[in-house]
């Protein structure tokens, strides 16, 4: 196995980082060497045949947040974590109790 | 083989796992027309037994009602057993548009378009007549079918907290910047019996701008004066933008639904509900049965108010033998029993004593609700419920719980 390569930054001694910035941090590298690294650009070529379909495309980073509880599983994504976050809670929400007909 | 030994042993160990946690469903097999008193096969292979039925949705007793039963013969000669056909190609009948017409008529609305079931309906209005500018706000208790309406449709999602009408007008207040809100309710609840607070709910969505739904399955027939429903009960008649109901509880049982309300709005159903373009036709059968039973419904009120006699007495009944009963005044009357084990124990034993209803627990209801849901009937005799509660104090007797409240139960057989 290759070492993993790692860039380390060193913090100013006064800040504290939250779990929050931590998070922000890696979704911010990831995002990047995900971006830089695709094979062959292949989401241009999606992206140009949505476009070429008459669809008109927008894109960009969010928020992913996954719930699991047994086999019970949502997804939600959003802009903003909290959007995600209040999108996956209303999603469990729904699934609170099965019903009956 | 794609469906390899290794697979189908997956599929085996997950329903063994439902049989672990005592999820598993098993059908009763019954050999008798749906009424109050019918035969019933369980378990399997065992002689069929008469027992009296407190679980039916058969609320108004038109089920095997002999002239529902004579017109669905009529609709047979007349008019053919199946259509082979969806609506919007060679499926739809005369009789289609007439049952929607009086469906309408009987309802308040504006026009109404029938589905293949209720279900289907609530799976395929949401994503007609809503986008992703809109926003759905929905009571926390509404039926799966709605949930997985709600799904499938591209606006927001949002909840309130159940009859929380201050919950609500949060919730109305936020999405202000959306095109179009939507307040979504079950006009009665099907697990508490329960009646949305229909008056309030409009006032907000009124007052806030916003449509509302009502999903009408467990009220259309028997609740308001007349039996049109919670919107008359609670005096806001052609106030409600989107009704949906069932003609497979009190409007005959057999099966059915629709989507009644705002002429556009049913329009849009027409021209893009899914379940609605994609499914057959309902059957001349049904349609034709169907308008039968608002023939009767329409005449007089005595099956409704039968039924409201039934409920009255049977809660009565329940509450003097020393049940914990769920207040409320439709007749959906749940014997709340809060331990899983005990609501099954108690169903089993009431079934052996001549009665059969069902326990219900966790995911149904909530952790630590668990209940037995009776169901009235106007088919209901006196005799019935009088048998009925005899059995329900000896079983109850037994078990030790008469008198008991929620806490007692509780600490006696725990959560």
């Amino acid at each position: 196995m290759p070492e993993h390569r790692a860039i380390t930054v060193r913090l100013p001694d006064r800040v504290e980082p939250t779990s929050l910035d931590l998070e922000l941090l890696k979704a911010t590298f990831q995002a990047i060497v995900a971006l830089r690294f695709e094979s062959a650009k292949e989401w241009e070529t999606v992206l140009h045949q949505l476009e070429e379909q008459g669809w008109s495309v927008g894109w960009g980073l969010a928020w992913m947040a996954e719930a699991r509880r047994g086999d019970d599983f949502e997804q939600a994504s959003g802009r903003t974590l909290d959007e995600a976050l209040n999108q996956l809670s209303q999603l469990a929400r729904l699934d609170m109790v099965g019903h009956c007909p | 083989m794609a469906f390899s030994a290794g697979l189908r042993g997956q599929y085996q160990s997950d329903l063994a796992g439902l049989r672990e946690a005592g999820l598993f469903k098993e059908e009763r097999f019954i050999h008798s027309p749906q009424a109050a008193r019918i035969e019933v096969e369980f378990p399997a292979g065992a002689a069929p037994k008469p027992v009296i039925n407190l679980c039916s949705n058969n609320y108004l007793g038109l089920s095997s009602h002999p002239e529902v039963v004579a017109a669905a013969h009529a609709g047979l000669d007349a008019r053919g057993y199946g259509m082979s056909s969806v609506r919007f190609i060679c499926g739809t009948q005369d009789i289609h548009r007439e049952l929607e017409r009086r469906l309408t008529a009987f309802l308040g609305t504006e026009d109404t378009l029938l589905f293949p079931s209720c279900m289907d309906a609530n799976a395929g209005v949401f994503e007609a007549v809503l986008t992703d500018k809109d926003v759905m706000i929905a009571d926390r208790l509404v039926h799966a079918s709605i949930v997985d309406g709600m799904r499938l449709c591209k606006a927001m999602t949002d909840t309130f907290k159940h009859a929380d009408m201050g919950h609500l007008e949060e919730k109305l207040q936020e999405h202000q910047d959306k095109r179009s809100r939507i307040v979504i309710t079950d006009g009665v609840f099907s697990m508490d019996g329960d009646v949305a607070k229909l008056d309030e709910i409009v006032a907000l969505a009124e007052k806030h701008d916003a449509m509302v739904f009502v999903d009408e399955s467990h009220a259309s027939g028997f609740i308001g004066r007349t039996g049109r429903g919670t919107h008359e009960h609670c005096g806001v008649l052609g106030r409600i933008d989107v009704i949906t109901t069932t003609l497979g509880k009190a409007l005959g049982g057999a099966s059915g639904g629709c989507v009644s309300g705002r002429r556009e709005l049913v329009e849009m159903c027409r021209q893009r509900a899914r379940p609605y373009l994609f499914s057959n036709t309902v059957p001349p059968v049904i349609v034709a049965a169907a308008i039968k039973v608002l023939d009767l419904i329409g005449g007089t009120t005595e099956r409704r108010d039968t039924l409201e006699r039934n409920t009255a007495y049977w809660r009565r009944l329940l509450t003097e033998a020393g049940f914990d009963v769920k207040a409320g005044d439709s007749p959906i009357v749940p014997v709340m029993l809060y331990n899983a084990k005990l609501a099954q124990d108690v169903a089993r034993d009431l079934f052996a004593e001549g009665i059969y209803v069902v326990g219900f627990f966790f995911p149904v209801v909530a952790k630590g609700q668990a209940r037995i849901r009776t169901q009235l009937s106007a088919a209901h005799e006196k005799e019935h419920l009088d048998a009925a509660i005899e059995a329900f104090v000896k079983v109850g007797r037994r078990h030790g719980i008469l008198g008991l409240g929620r806490n007692e139960i509780v600490e006696k057989f725990g959560l």
